[in-house]
C-alpha cells in the first residue's frame, strides 16, 4: 500500500486520466497479489508493481504494445546544437528551488502529457522515479540501449516545449534561436499529428 | 573533451548511469565549461519539477485509497478461501469460521468444486475389483465404511454452510440436527461414493460416531444386500459391513445413509428421520 501514491502517479501519466488510473491501479494491484510467488524477495518491490503496472496498461488500452513515437526521422537538440545559452539557461530555473520557474513547472506535466508513450514512460520512470536503465529495461521490455534513446528523444522534446513556452511567456528573450526554422516547424507538424492520432486510438 | 561529447554523455550522467571513466572526463569539463554546466542544472531542474508535478497531480483521494482497501480485503477472503480449501484437502485444517461470512457464498461455489478428490484416494485395504461396473451395492457400502472411519478434518463446521454443497452433490443438502438424538455435530466434508459427490455429516451420539452421507440416489440403486424394512412408514435398507450397520433411504431422489458403530435399529430410526 505504500507504493500507492507511486502507482497512482506513473499510471495517471500512462492514462493521461486520474480516473482511469486509479481503475488501472486497482487492477494492478489485485494481480500483484495474485501474483505474489513470483516475486523475487529483496527484489525492488516497486519496480516489479510498475512492470505489472505497464503490462497490465499495455494489455488493456494496447493490444499492440505502448504506443510508438511519430516523430521519426532528424531532429535538432537546442541545448546540444547550441542554439541555448547559460544565460537563457539559467532563465528557465528557479535558482532557490533549483527547479524550473513556477511558471514553467506549471506546463510541465501537459508538456510530458504530449509525449508518444514510450518516450512518456521511459522519462517517468526514469526522472520521477528514479528506476536504473536496468530496471526500466525490464519494465519496458527493451533493451537499454532503446531506454536511453527514448530518454534522451523524450527529453529533447520535453525541453523543446519548455523552451517555447518559456519564449511564449517572454520568459526568454525573443532573440534566443529556439528550434531554429526546420526543427520548429517539423515539431509542430508531428506534435499535432501526434495529438490526431492520439485522438483516433 | 568538446562540449558536444559532454553532452552526450550529459543525461547518463545525471541518471547516475556513466561509467566512472566518463564521470571523470564529464565532471573535468563542467569544471570550466559554463554551458556545459548550465546544462546540467537545467537536466537537474527538469527532474526535479517532473518529480514534484507529477506527483503533485496524482494524488491518492481518500476514496480512492477506501476502494482500494476495499478490494485488496476482498481479494484476501478470496485467497483465504483457496488456502482453506487447499489446506483442506491436504488433511490440515483452517478454522472455517475465521473466514469472513460475507464471502462464503463465493467460498462455498469454489470450495465444492474443486474438493472432489478427497473421496478418490484409494484408501490402505481397499480394492477396486469391478472397476466402474455399475453401482454394485457391495462398493458403495465399501465407500461409505471408508468414508466413515476416515478421521479427515472437516471441511465445513458452520451448519448454515451445508448448502453450498448442494451444486456438487446435485441435491439439496440441509444441515440435520439430529438433536432429538442428543448428537453433537464435528463437521462435514465432500466426499465420493462410488466416484459419486457426497455429502458426508460426522456426529457423536453418546460416544458413538455417525456418519450421515447425502447423495444423489439416481446415481445408486438401493437393495441387496441389505435388507428392505418399514420404519416410520418409509422404507429403509439396513445392513452390515465390516462391523458398522449401514442404514439408507430415498426420500424424492435425495439419497440418505447412515454409517454408524450403533446397531442396525439406530441407524435405521436415524435415516427414517432425515428430510
Amino acid at each position: 500500500m505504500s507504493h500507492l501514491p507511486t502507482l497512482l502517479a506513473v499510471g495517471s501519466r500512462l492514462t493521461r486520466s486520474n480516473s482511469e488510473a486509479e481503475d488501472l491501479v486497482q487492477d494492478t494491484l489485485l494481480k500483484a497479489i495474485r501474483a505474489q510467488e513470483h516475486f523475487t524477495p529483496g527484489s525492488n518491490m516497486r519496480a516489479w508493481l510498475l512492470r505489472i503496472l505497464t503490462n497490465t496498461f499495455i494489455n488493456r488500452y494496447r493490444r499492440g504494445g505502448l504506443e510508438r513515437s511519430v516523430l521519426d526521422g532528424p531532429d535538432a537538440d537546442p541545448l546540444a546544437d547550441g542554439w541555448i545559452g547559460a544565460s537563457t539557461m539559467e532563465a528557465m530555473r528557479d535558482p532557490e528551488s533549483r527547479a524550473m520557474r513556477a511558471l514553467l513547472e506549471k506546463e510541465i506535466v501537459a508538456a510530458l502529457d504530449e509525449l508518444p508513450e514510450e518516450f512518456r514512460l521511459a522519462v517517468v520512470l526514469s526522472d520521477v522515479e528514479e528506476l536504473s536503465y536496468k530496471e526500466i529495461s525490464e519494465i519496458m521490455g527493451c533493451p537499454i540501449g532503446t531506454v536511453m534513446s527514448r530518454l534522451h528523444r523524450g527529453r529533447r522534446l520535453l525541453k523543446r516545449r519548455l523552451f517555447e513556452h518559456a519564449r511564449t511567456l517572454g520568459i526568454i528573450g525573443p532573440e534566443v534561436e529556439v528550434g531554429a526554422a526546420p526543427a520548429r516547424a517539423e515539431a509542430v507538424v508531428d506534435l499535432s499529428s501526434y495529438r490526431k492520432k492520439a485522438s483516433n486510438s | 573533451m568538446s562540449c558536444r561529447r559532454v553532452t552526450a554523455l550529459l543525461e547518463a550522467y545525471a541518471d547516475g548511469e556513466l561509467e566512472p571513466e566518463g564521470v571523470l572526463e564529464v565532471e573535468a569539463h563542467l569544471a570550466d565549461c559554463n554551458d556545459c554546466s548550465s546544462r546540467l542544472q537545467l537536466e537537474h531542474a527538469v527532474k526535479k519539477s517532473l518529480r514534484r508535478q507529477v506527483y503533485a497531480e496524482a494524488q491518492p483521494t481518500d476514496a480512492f485509497h477506501n476502494r482500494i482497501l476495499a478490494s485488496l480485503q476482498a481479494e484476501a477472503e478470496r485467497e483465504a478461501i483457496v488456502q482453506f480449501d487447499e489446506s483442506s484437502r491436504r488433511g490440515s485444517m483452517l478454522s472455517w469460521s475465521s473466514i469472513v461470512p460475507l464471502a462464503a457464498a463465493a467460498a462455498m461455489a469454489l470450495w465444492s468444486a474443486s474438493t472432489s478428490d478427497p473421496g478418490t484416494r484409494v484408501t490402505p485395504g481397499k480394492t477396486h475389483t469391478a472397476g466402474f461396473a455399475p453401482t454394485s451395492m457391495e462398493q458403495m457400502l465399501e465407500d461409505l465404511v471408508d468414508r466413515h472411519i476416515d478421521r479427515s478434518k472437516p471441511e465445513v463446521t458452520e451448519p448454515s454452510l451445508l448448502d453450498g454443497m448442494e451444486p456438487e452433490v446435485g441435491v439439496p443438502v440441509h444441515f440435520p440436527s439430529l438433536a432429538q438424538y442428543g448428537a453433537r455435530w464435528q463437521g462435514g466434508r465432500l466426499v465420493q461414493i462410488r466416484h459419486e459427490p457426497t455429502a458426508s455429516l460426522k456426529f457423536l451420539v453418546d460416544g458413538h460416531r455417525v456418519t450421515v452421507y447425502v447423495f444423489n440416489s439416481e446415481h445408486f440403486q438401493l437393495g441387496s444386500p441389505l435388507k428392505r424394512r418399514v420404519v416410520r412408514d418409509e422404507p429403509v435398507y439396513t445392513g452390515w459391513k465390516r462391523g458398522y450397520s449401514i442404514a439408507t433411504t430415498d426420500r424424492h431422489g435425495v439419497g440418505y445413509a447412515v454409517a454408524t458403530d450403533l446397531g442396525e435399529d439406530e441407524g435405521a430410526e436415524i435415516v427414517a428421520s432425515l428430510h
